[in-house]
């Protein structure tokens, strides 16, 4: 068996569509991934400009019920300060000649409150535009800005979830919306209304986070299209090249032989994965280096964004076998690419394509495995709405994944051993 | 070891490639002689077990070789008439890699496949790769995968095909050494290819088989029907059209020399001639011609 899975694998290694891909893909991830964690590291992904933070980096603080009331105190004494206002226009604009980013303090009107109101029936038209028209009239100098950030970003945070869950609880009991929504929203508001209750770490790096940010997003589609193009050819190869009468004619040359060809497909999905992820970790060691690496509390993405990497290998794995399948019935290597690509990506294109109106359409699609390869769905927190309850949408990729495969194996071995040559 | 090809009956469609076809082999070399398209191809495929019977049934020693299923396929070596390779793979990798499906491991792996590929000629080319190999190179990498396992039960469909004469002399000495206790099963439309070596042949058209015999029982057959006769050349169309003809050479200026079959004398100056093989496959498969041009004999 470990012969027959060695030259599988030369196989697929030795397979031009392959060495194509790969060049193809790991370059464009490479030149992706670069991009993404340079934006960040100049500081586009923050929520702040980080040029502003001693160090480029914001100072951690504990957010909560419990301490949002003197930090709130320490922000608002701060805003009351006159000193730290330009006192004319002509010395804001002679300290902005370069652009960049804004704090008005005491002065600072929230657009997104306004709209909400209206939203509300709380105010008329014409409040609405009066207040809108009204601009701040003045903002904090530059120089008290590192000082401010590190007041002011914890409260920030807390008063955009505080904002969220005022959204969240209105939607909750409008009878202009579905039940569904509704029942979306007081779920949201219960799970942020969780977060101020426990509390979080606010200002943290998010560095090594952003890593795993690439790796489940942004670059998933090369990883998909590198396992489709180097497996579809597995036995469709066999076929379209006349070798089947050789193998199925010999001795270990169906069962034995589909078993390995499956075992060399997932020797090899995974060595895809872990290059994968060997060069994402890699292009942000080099941009980030080891800063951010041990941040992980509170508020971070980065415990669920570990769970992403499991995930993702899952749904790799199920991208293999629905391949697999689709190249035990092919017998032209083009129309196996075409198929596996089609039903591989499917689900993923489907959401450019169309637009499903259909809940449960569309969440079938959302845990198929595509989907779980680029990971957007579990970076974003996505739940699949059942029978009243929100369910956390990763618990269902495991199970996706069993059911190809349990779909999958008996097509590939049957499709396989069972093959009549007639070439 | 006997094979026993019980009313089998293979259909494409409405075309039967192989109508219901009974057999039975034991030690020896079959020759399966039959032009394109007479069902050599299929039957064979059938005996190899890569190509089901729509009915009937084939049995090794009154065992199915269906349930008999691996068991069976250990005993066979199966040279397909149309087969590829990969382009990418030494000649050492290909046999490496059919001893691993074959079941051969260990030292005698490497024993075997150096012992294959000297035998057919192949061992200095053993690290090179295969898409650098002329067809004749392939077709001998394809017999020495068939034999790799030592087969019980050797299935050859043309495989002289693409080889030269050297080559075809060769690989005749060796199923002649070969033949020995185990059931050699050749397809050829190659006659000389088995004259010398075929302890029976079948001779096959439209999936069934029309004789069956030694070739001195099948030549005997068509004795008193081979004929030897003189023509000139402008007279050839028109002998083509109401004479199978089997060689044909110049003799001299504008006169022809011609072998051909009929139940009856020719012509005045046609002399008999001793049948052999292929005058038997000329008997069954050779069309006269249909051009409509008509010239004086």
């Amino acid at each position: 068996m470990k012969t027959i899975i060695r030259y599988e694998l030369k196989k697929i290694f030795q397979n031009k569509l392959f060495i194509g891909a790969f060049i193809i893909c790991f370059v464009a991830m490479i030149a992706i991934s670069a991009v993404a964690v340079y934006q960040y590291n100049t500081g586009v992904r923050g929520s702040f400009d980080m040029e502003y933070l001693e160090n480029g980096k914001p100072t951690e603080v504990f957010v909560s019920n419990d301490t949002i009331d003197e930090l709130r105190k320490a922000v608002e004494d701060f805003e009351e300060r006159d000193d730290i206002y330009y006192e004319s226009h002509e010395e804001r604009l002679s300290d902005y000649a370069d652009g960049g980013t804004v704090f008005f303090g005491k002065y600072d009107i929230n657009t997104s409150d306004i709209f909400f109101k209206l939203e509300k029936g709380e105010i008329t038209e014409e409040e609405f535009e009066a207040l809108m028209s009204n601009t701040p009239k003045t903002s904090i100098k530059k120089q008290y800005f590192p000082e401010y950030i590190k007041l002011c970003w914890g409260v920030e945070e807390y008063e955009n979830i505080e904002r969220a869950i005022e959204r969240e609880e209105f939607y909750a009991s409008s009878n202009d919306e579905t039940q569904y929504y509704r029942d979306y929203n007081a779920f949201l508001a219960k799970q942020h209304r969780e977060i101020l209750e426990k509390g979080f770490v606010s200002g943290y790096d998010y560095g090594w986070e952003n890593f795993y940010s690439i790796l489940s997003q942004d670059v998933g589609i090369f990883l998909a299209i590198i396992i489709i193009f180097g497996l579809c050819n597995v036995f469709t190869l066999e076929y379209s090249l006349s070798v089947d009468a050789f193998l199925l004619s010999s001795k270990k040359g169906r069962g034995t032989l589909a078993g390995g060809k499956i075992i060399a497909a997932l020797i090899y999905t995974v060595i895809c994965f872990v290059v994968y992820a060997l060069l994402a970790l890699i292009i942000s060691f080099i941009f980030l280096g080891a800063e951010g690496m041990n941040v992980g509390q509170g508020e971070s993405h980065l415990t669920k964004l570990l769970t992403v990497i499991p995930f993702i290998l899952v749904g790799c794995i199920s991208l293999c076998f629905i391949t697999l399948a689709v190249s035990a019935f092919c017998k032209k290597q083009i129309t196996s690419i075409a198929v596996s690509s089609l039903v591989c990506l499917l689900p993923f294109l489907t959401e450019f394509i169309i637009y499903i109106d259909n809940q449960y359409i569309s969440q079938l699609l959302e845990v198929m495995p595509i989907n779980t390869v680029f990971g957007t769905y579990i970076y974003s927190s996505r739940y699949v709405y059942l029978d009243g309850n929100f369910i956390d949408m990763r618990y269902f990729f495991p199970f996706v994944a069993l059911a190809v495969m349990i779909v999958c194996l008996p097509l590939i071995y049957k499709k396989y051993t069972s093959h009549q040559v007639s070439n | 070891m006997k094979i026993d090809i019980i009313n089998v009956t293979k259909k494409y469609g409405n075309k039967k490639a192989v109508d219901n076809l009974s057999l039975t082999l034991t030690n020896g070399v079959y020759a399966l002689l039959g032009a394109n398209g007479s069902g050599k191809t299929t039957l064979m495929r059938m005996i190899a077990d890569v190509l089901k019977p729509t009915q009937g049934e084939i049995r090794l020693d009154g065992e199915s070789i269906k349930k008999l299923d691996a068991e069976y396929r250990n005993l066979i070596g199966y040279l397909p008439q149309n087969f590829g390779y990969y382009k990418d793979f030494t000649a050492e990798d290909f046999l490496y890699y059919f001893c691993a499906l074959k079941g051969i491991n260990g030292s005698f792996r490497k024993s075997r496949t150096e012992e294959l590929l000297k035998y057919v000629d192949l061992y200095s080319e053993r690290k090179k790769k295969i898409k650098t190999f002329s067809g004749g190179m392939r077709q001998r990498l394809g017999i020495a995968q068939a034999l790799l396992n030592n087969p019980a039960i050797l299935i050859l469909d043309e495989p002289t095909a693409g080889l030269d004469p050297k080559e075809r002399i060769r690989f005749r000495n060796l199923m002649m050494e070969m033949s020995k206790d185990r059931i050699v099963i050749y397809a050829t439309h190659i006659v000389s290819d088995i004259s010398f070596i075929a302890d029976r042949v079948l001779i096959m058209k439209e999936g069934r088989i029309v004789a069956d015999g030694t070739v001195q029982s099948l030549t005997e057959s068509v004795k008193g029907k081979v004929w030897r006769i003189k023509a000139k050349r402008e007279a050839l169309t028109v002998i083509q059209k109401r004479f199978v003809i089997g060689e044909a050479f110049t003799e001299s200026d504008g006169i022809v020399s011609l072998r051909l079959i009929s139940a009856e004398k020719p012509c005045e100056n046609a002399e008999p001639c001793e049948p052999d093989l292929s005058d038997v496959y000329l008997n069954f498969f050779g069309e006269v011609s249909t051009d409509e041009n008509h010239y004086t004999v």
